[in-house]
């Protein structure tokens, strides 16, 4: 079997949770061929890890660097006005009428239609690429800024808000341009397409979905919608800007959700956004991430200074301000306590570095709590501590606390993310940038030695019963031989589930507000007998009419997908 | 919702104003009752905090500095669960079913965003930008200052070969500038400061090596004095090159000062002495001028420059389009000058205006980019933005044609004085005005990348010059008779006709806002 493992920004170029599991996954199943597209910077990263031998390639496709090699836009004229095809103005439109819409609640049918449109429109714009549309020069036309102004003023005509100028329309498009750069590159071929995050990385296996009808399976072990909110609040972009961006990615999560055939939260915490964001329950099951036990042993002995052990990314994500400021309540409870900060830290985050090091200075804890950089081995910085600390504002299923855990070490974490699943009753969770929590904590645990043990030893037995590398490894393996498994002799000619189809088209290149003005191809009810298996019959050009958005049969979910088809990996492989 | 307010008195309308509900922190001073301008001080009514015991407007409140600028509910419930909220403290503390209720509630009552801090001002011209137009508007000039020590070389080289000299070395030089500085351009843009310094002085130092072969091949016209000035000539233009690259425009004034002060005493007061001590100044200037770019070049850090998927050196085929570009500007001025260079004095001085204004006409075009980025903020559509684009571009051509036509009356009334003045002359400085409009135009172009146009349309205009002046028997170029003023007028012509065209290849890019980001 071969498989395309997505990702945006981490394996195999960056070192962190997703990358370690991107690894494992290679290396875990050297029976499959593997390749890898890395969403990246510029194409200039160079990879950090060591290529498996089952890892057939890796495709970067550069997001922000000059124009990715690969397919091309077809040259017209020898001057090029920037003025878009037809084909592109249909389908812009309504992908902009999902994006500026406001949207009260992702929970509701209007919620439910915007991913719907959403994703016939990135459709229509991914056939427009693939027919040699410069899908870049059309969304910065003038003529595409304008149709984004006039659906500003048309669709957000109450708002009481800045409003959006033709600089901001420009720089809305041009992020979103860029970050939709996958859909013009030629798509992956492969058995299967497993993306190891929402997102833009879900734009690649949109691609061969629609392309060859390849299944695809998304992972999400953080919320990639949520860390894209945290990471917008202190964004300096006009407000439109922002509304505009963070709607791109929340109508693209969405849309994700809606094409996926197999949805892999990974913590019970995580389904939650994507339920609230219409992932189908139906088609989701929570996968936990897993560590090799042998490579974890359990430590010996203690350190003999009373220690608090930080292992992970320099990244402010992570909230070691938080971490530097509890130890400083610690040390005046524990004199002789130290605080080690183990991780390497990359390159955008050198002022997020220097400003933990300028706390450490400023709260006096020079040469007690200290940044020790990248670290050999992550059993050393577990065992260096008597206790081991994460104190992020946003995680998924973190591998240093599983790790810890299975050192013996028991963990003082924020109740982020798939944390407190984790944890469980091994550690203390407390509330994220709770300082005062966090240094209690700890000082409880540095004080209560007969504790720490306990929670150490239940730490491991947790780690040894739930969270496996085997019993992750083998839970994706279903997953990929039962979609794999499914007849593609006579490939039926309907959707699968869930799956937009069509081509949109807007009747009279206005925007109307008020009016779904969406003919498309709709999801058909299909027998029960009709594979799950996408299929690659040719897309139709053009939607066969329907006028108007259509009625949801009574059993249908969200999309218009009837409800009583379930896939048969629900459940099977918690 | 609220309860316990101890505002004193209660304004009827207060319970319909929701700032004051939602808010209830506002604390503030009554208005003076009517007609009633000094309120004694035991008159005063004070609005005391309105008390809420709605914890979701405490937590509003607590949230708002922090979440001022968020976009929608998702966003607040993100921000919430990064403050440790979760579905449990919705239920408990605040009675909401999970944190996406709660947020939504929060969201909503937290009003619209402030526009405040949104739109990025214009910044004021400050006395550093004051300054860099100065330094540009100085170019023209600086261009200028080599042509003090012409009289004095010209007695050293001799006529012969000396015109077809000037224009050899004067046309390679302003190509090879042109794609040196081009190809530093695009690597300073890529962040490798080391590797434009290097093209740029490897560009310096063949530059002469290349008047060296050009004066080999001239040796059989003017000998080796030509062949020298060629040398010179070369230098000169590549250094003056890295030192405007470099923004050293006073070191080039400096180094060339002592030619023009040798230069000017031997045009007023003559002699071989003087002479001797222009042409010597000039050639130690030049090597001054030269050694002070390379320094000027010299890499300051040598830090790694990041590496980058882009090729170090730029397509073949733009370097082809800037090269032609600096072949066909220099044709154009050239083929119309040069037969008038040694006999006309009225039509050879037409191009001085164009030249001391040159630095004003690179000035307007720098500006551009800024101000069409500041269009872009006040334009409500893509239409308007093109509009008022264009109306720069016009305004910005009457200035390029203001300054030269001002500087070219003060020349004509000059030649007048003098009675060198022709209607030729006159046509001739006319046709210089109208290429410092066309040279505007063509600076907007080159911008754009549109190299293509700008050798075509020059090609055009020079070929509809030397084709109707030869139909008509007046192209000097090609040895035809003594009708300069039709040959003027002819030029005059094809300079309008070129502005023309310019302007029509700037129409379908320059009102795309996309270049403006």
């Amino acid at each position: 079997m071969r498989i395309a493992l997505v990702s945006e920004g981490t394996y195999p170029y960056a070192m962190g949770g997703v990358s370690v599991w991107c690894e494992q996954l290679i290396r875990g199943m050297p029976d499959h061929r593997w390749e890898v597209v890395a969403l990246t910077v510029d194409g200039t990263e160079k990879p950090v890890f060591d290529r498996p031998a089952n890892l057939d390639r890796v495709h970067s496709i550069p997001l922000w660097g000059g124009r990715p090699p690969g397919r091309r836009p077809q040259r017209g004229l020898p001057v090029r006005s920037g003025r878009p095809g037809v084909g592109f103005i249909e389908s812009y439109e309504v992908f902009l009428r999902a994006l500026v819409t406001p949207l009260e609640s992702t929970r509701s049918q209007a919620g439910a239609v915007n991913r719907s449109t959403f994703l016939l429109a990135l459709r229509g714009l991914f056939e427009y690429a693939t027919d040699g549309g410069d899908l870049s020069g059309g969304m910065l036309s003038n003529q595409a800024l304008g149709m984004m102004l006039d659906a500003w003023r048309s669709l957000r005509v109450d708002e009481a808000g800045p409003a959006l100028t033709v600089a901001d329309a420009l720089e809305a498009a041009w992020l979103i341009s860029h970050m939709m750069r996958p859909l013009s590159m030629p798509p992956v071929r492969a058995d299967i397409v497993h993306s190891s995050m929402n997102g833009l990385a879900m734009l690649v296996g949109m691609a061969s979905t629609w392309a060859y009808g390849t299944p695809l399976v998304l992972s999400e072990h953080g919320i990639y919608l949520r860390e894209r909110y945290i990471s917008y609040l202190h964004d300096k972009a006009p407000h439109p800007v922002r509304v505009l961006v963070l709607s791109f990615f929340r109508s693209l999560a969405g849309a994700a959700y809606l094409i996926s055939h197999a949805l892999a939260p990974h913590s019970q915490y995580n389904r939650r956004w994507q339920l609230h964001n219409g992932a189908d329950p139906e088609r989701m099951w929570t996968m936990y991430n897993g560590v090799d036990p042998d490579e974890f042993p359990p430590a010996v002995g203690e350190p003999e200074t009373p220690t608090i052990s930080f292992m992970g990314r320099i990244d402010p994500l992570k909230d070691l301000h938080t971490l530097i400021r509890a130890f400083a309540l610690v040390r005046a409870e524990i004199p002789n306590a130290r605080l080690r900060i183990f991780g390497g830290t990359p390159a955008a985050n050198q002022v997020y570095h220097a400003s933990c090091q300028a706390l450490i200075d400023e709260l006096g804890l020079a040469g007690h709590a200290t940044l020790e950089g990248r670290v050999g081995s992550a059993v050393e910085a577990y065992h260096a501590g008597n206790l081991v600390a994460l104190t992020s504002i946003s995680e998924g299923f973190p591998y240093t606390v599983v790790e810890a855990m299975a050192c013996g070490r028991p963990t003082v974490c924020t109740n982020v993310g798939g944390v407190a699943e984790a944890v469980g009753d091994t550690g203390i969770v407390v509330a994220p940038r709770d300082v005062p929590a966090v240094a209690a904590a700890c000082v409880k645990l540095l004080h209560d030695r007969e504790l720490r043990l306990r929670l150490g030893a239940v730490a491991r037995a947790r780690v040894l019963e739930r969270f496996t590398l085997q019993r992750s490894l083998q839970a994706y393996r279903d997953i990929y031989e039962r979609l794999v498994a499914q007849p593609t002799v006579s490939a039926p000619l309907a959707p699968p589930r869930g799956q937009a189809q069509g081509r949109v088209r807007v009747p009279d290149h206005r925007i109307r507000p008020g009016v779904a003005t969406v003919n498309a191809r709709l999801p058909r009810q299909r027998d029960r007998e009709t594979p799950e298996r996408p299929n690659a019959a040719p897309v139709p050009r053009r939607a066969p009419s329907p006028s108007g958005w259509p009625g949801r049969p009574a059993s249908a979910g969200p999309a218009g997908e009837p409800m009583d088809e379930t896939p048969r990996l629900v459940g099977e492989s918690r | 919702m609220t309860s316990g307010d101890r505002t004193v008195p209660t304004s009827p309308d207060d319970d319909a104003d929701p700032t004051r509900r939602r808010g209830g922190t506002v604390t503030a001073e009554a208005a003076p009752a009517h007609g009633d301008a000094q309120p004694r001080e035991t008159e005063r009514t004070i609005l005391l905090p309105r008390i809420s015991t709605d914890p979701v407007d405490d937590l509003v409140e607590r949230v708002r500095p922090r979440l001022g600028r968020v976009v929608d509910a998702l966003q607040v419930a993100a921000a919430l669960e990064a403050d440790g909220h979760t579905d449990r403290t919705a239920q408990v503390e605040y009675g909401y079913a999970d944190v996406f209720r709660l947020a939504s509630e929060v969201f909503w009552r937290m009003g619209p965003p402030s526009p405040v801090d949104d739109q990025a001002g214009t910044s004021a011209t400050t006395g550093a930008h004051r300054w860099d137009g100065l330094r540009t508007i100085a170019h023209g000039p600086l261009y200028l200052l080599p042509g003090v020590a012409f009289p004095a070389v010209l007695t050293v080289v001799g006529r012969p070969g000396l015109v077809l000299g000037l224009v050899l070395a004067g046309t390679l030089g302003w190509i090879y500038s042109g794609v040196a500085a081009y190809s530093a351009y695009q690597l300073l843009g890529q962040r490798r400061a080391r590797s434009a310094s290097r093209i740029l002085r490897m560009a310096a130092l063949t530059g002469p090596l290349l008047g060296v072969v050009l004066g080999a091949a001239m040796l059989p016209y003017g000998g080796l004095p030509l062949a020298v000035m060629m040398v010179g000539q070369l230098a000169y233009q590549m250094a003056s090159t890295l030192l405007i690259f470099y923004r050293r425009e006073s070191w080039l004034a400096v180094a060339m000062f002592p030619v023009v002060l040798s230069g000017t005493a031997y045009l007023v007061v003559g002699g071989t002495a003087l002479r001797r001590s222009a042409v010597v100044a000039a050639a130690v200037c030049v090597l001054a001028t030269l050694a002070a770019a390379l320094w000027a070049a010299r890499p300051t850090t040598t830090a790694e420059e990041p590496a980058s998927r882009q090729p170090l050196w730029p397509e073949a085929s733009v370097l082809l389009g800037v090269a032609g570009y600096g072949l066909c500007s220099a044709a154009l001025l050239f083929h119309a000058q040069v037969p008038y260079l040694l006999g006309r004095l009225d039509i050879a001085a037409a191009a001085m205006p164009l030249f001391v204004s040159m630095g004003f006409v690179e000035w307007r075009t720098s500006r551009f980019p800024a101000i069409a980025i500041a269009l872009t903020r006040r334009a409500r559509r893509p239409g308007e933005f093109v509009a008022a684009v264009w109306r720069m571009i016009g305004r910005d051509v009457a200035a390029c044609l203001a300054v030269p036509a001002v500087l070219g009356a003060a020349l004509l009334a000059g030649l007048w004085n003098a009675g060198v003045l022709s209607a030729a002359g006159t046509v001739m400085t006319v046709a210089h005005v109208a290429l410092a409009g066309a040279y505007y135009l063509a600076f907007l172009l080159a911008g754009r990348g549109r190299y293509g146009w700008l050798c075509l349309s020059i090609a055009l205009v020079v070929a509809l010059h030397v084709g109707v002046g030869a139909l008509l028997g007046a192209a000097p170029v090609l040895g035809q008779g003594d009708a300069a003023l039709v040959d003027t007028s002819l030029y005059l012509g094809s300079i309008v006709l070129l502005q023309a065209l310019f302007a029509l290849g700037l129409v379908p890019v320059i009102g795309q806002v996309r270049h403006y980001r």
